[in-house]
């Protein structure tokens, strides 16, 4: 685990050299719709997202989904539904850092009762794919591509209370083309915890310079939240990737426990969150 | 109203009875599936709001080339067990909002639509699951048009003769347009199958208008009627936007949007009854944020036959 919350995080913060690029924003979402010269849309198939909603609104984005699974058989897989916008490629050359200010409003699952059933999980989070490991040669091909995660997360097997959500940052890389298989580098880091409705800045950093991922959490008032991952024992010669289409997404995920309910006398799973991004910032390192 | 009331009475009794009322908290997974959602939808909604489904889709043209349309879909269908043998669907719906906006340069108009589509039956050509042939489509729909003030309700029917159903033939002759209706007026739409008279039908009733019909008998262009060779996804309440592409002048990309709230909706099937073929999950609770009994969930109470009339 590479996680910290302590004074000594905060003094670093405080002392890092100011040489550093600044934030810029990237969108307020202060228009009427999305813009399309900024955002790209994910698209989703026809599963299980029963409700999904994804606008502008009084200056924010708002995301909202709402997902069941099969409620026939436990499997022991579950249902992962996306509701996803990504970062325009046109924008994301020499991106070092992306942060957004977010807000859930509502979050929450719903498990399956059958020991032998998957976790059901709400999460907001932004997934920034920040290099290659050498791999992939060509467009569409994922292989070796690196994804750094923060989230916002509630899971049905995580014990916090309803009103809580986690703040995780992880670390993923794709083991073939498609990214269909995949595997997490290292372990999860926990930077902290924080209430449904607080407004919160998540950011995540790409330190080439040090060979570290960054992530940090701040919500007004508060110490800030952190955490770092080391890369460079996992990839050691980080290249570019070939995928700028997916160079940052942010996304609300609902993922649903497969559970045979008449078997186990379980409640239908579900999960559900409802989230507004007020803005994007992002720094930019040549 | 005398003859209004009379009217009633004097009806054929209908089948339809009622499918979803919207009533509930989140949109029923018992009653419907989710939907496609497409690339290039940048802006959706598909959620229970005051009592209705409210869909609702913006799309984007293409600025790479400046040939067609981009296409963006958002859609729930009727639960398979429901579509498979679906022989009427009606929908009381509202447009709230629609707009379609061309590229400045001469192009293909952007469409805005609303519908009802389904896929009633094959008539024996289709060779397996994935070949449309020989499968028998129809919509109807309040459809926006880039460059025309009103909202056209329009209505089809088609035959597929090939595999992707990119070719087709179709028993509807004479004009598409059933009537138009203004922003926020409640429209009945109903699509009608009668197997036996080798029929569809399709009747639009707007509020406070007459309401208009028209019938065509498909028997000359089908041979047989069978299920489809896919039954999933067969019945569809869709927002379907084509934005036109427009390469020449990216900074003002064509946009098109379409935002309805269905009120309610009915249906009138083959055999059986509505609550004794839906799932399973019927029975439990979807609802967000309570835990409500066994049965909350339920489908709602089936309205009597003919307990209502479209206005004709």
């Amino acid at each position: 685990m590479k996680t910290f919350f302590s004074g000594i995080a905060l003094l670093a913060l405080l002392v890092a050299p100011v040489a550093s690029a600044q934030y810029e924003i990237y969108d307020s979402f202060d228009r009427s719709v999305l813009n399309s010269k900024r955002w790209l849309a994910g698209s989703v198939g026809p599963l299980g997202a029963v409700e999904y909603a994804r606008y502008l609104e009084n200056g924010a984005m708002r995301m909202h989904l709402y997902g069941v699974a099969n409620r026939t058989s436990t499997t022991g897989s579950r249902v992962r539904l996306r509701n996803r916008i990504y970062m325009h490629p046109r924008h994301t050359e020499g991106l070092s850092a992306f942060q957004i200010r977010a807000r859930v409003d509502s979050a929450r699952v719903r498990g399956c009762s059958d020991p032998a059933s998957d976790v059901t999980r709400a999460r907001l989070f932004m997934d920034l794919l920040w290099f290659n490991d050498g791999r992939s040669t060509e467009v569409d091909d994922f292989r070796g591509d690196v994804f750094a995660s923060i989230e916002l997360m509630k899971s049905d097997t995580d014990g916090v209370s309803n009103d809580t959500l986690r703040i995780v940052g992880s670390v993923y890389r794709c083991e073939d083309s498609q990214c269909g298989v995949f595997g997490q580098l290292g372990e999860s880091s926990e930077l902290g915890q924080v209430k449904i409705g607080t407004t919160i800045d998540l950011s995540s950093v790409w330190d080439k310079s040090n060979g570290l991922i960054k992530w940090r959490a701040k919500v007004n008032g508060a110490s800030t939240m952190g955490a770092e991952f080391e890369y460079l024992s996992y990839v050691p010669n980080p290249q570019p990737t070939h995928n700028t289409d997916y160079t940052a997404t942010i996304q609300v995920r609902a993922e649903v426990a497969d559970c045979n309910v008449a078997a186990s006398g379980s409640q239908n799973p579900l999960a559900t969150m409802d989230a507004s991004i007020k803005r994007v910032r992002i720094k930019r390192q040549y | 109203m005398l003859a209004v009331a009379g009217a009633l009475l004097c009806a054929p009794a209908s089948a339809l009875e009622l499918y979803d009322s919207f009533d509930k908290r989140r949109l029923q997974s018992s009653h419907w599936h989710s939907g496609w959602i497409s690339p290039h939808a940048l802006d959706v909604r598909r959620y229970i709001s005051n009592g209705a489904l409210n869909l609702r889709l913006l799309g984007v043209g293409d600025e790479t080339t400046q040939a067609g349309r981009t296409v963006s879909i958002n859609d729930v269908a009727f639960v398979d067990s429901v579509a498979t043998d679906l022989r009427a669907v009606e929908m009381l719906v509202v447009v709230n909002e629609a707009s379609a906006k061309s590229c400045s340069v001469d192009g293909n108009p952007s469409l805005a639509r609303f519908r009802h589509w389904g896929r009633w039956f094959n008539d024996g050509s289709s060779s397996g699951p994935g070949d449309e042939t020989g499968d028998f489509h129809s919509f109807i729909e309040v459809r926006k048009v880039a460059g025309q003030s009103e909202n056209e309700i329009r209505f089809y029917a088609y035959r597929c003769t090939d595999s992707s159903c990119s070719s087709y033939n179709s028993p509807v002759t004479g004009s598409t347009w059933l009537t138009d209706v203004p922003f926020g007026t409640t429209v009945k739409l109903r699509t009608s199958l009668d197997l036996e008279a080798g029929t569809i039908s399709f009747k639009a009733a707007v509020r406070n208008k007459p309401a208009v019909s028209r019938t065509f008998d498909y028997t000359s262009l089908v041979s047989a009627v069978q299920a489809p060779a896919n039954p999933s996804y067969s019945h569809l309440l869709q927002a379907r936007i084509e934005a036109a592409n427009c390469s020449v002048d990216a900074r003002k990309l064509p946009t098109a949007l379409i935002d309805a709230s269905v009120l309610r909706v009915r249906v009138e099937r083959a055999q059986g009854a509505i609550s004794e073929t839906l799932p399973d999950s019927a029975t439990g609770s979807d609802a967000d944020g309570t835990d409500a009994p066994v049965g909350d969930d339920a489908p709602t109470t089936m309205a009597p036959a003919g307990s209502q009339s479209s206005g004709s």
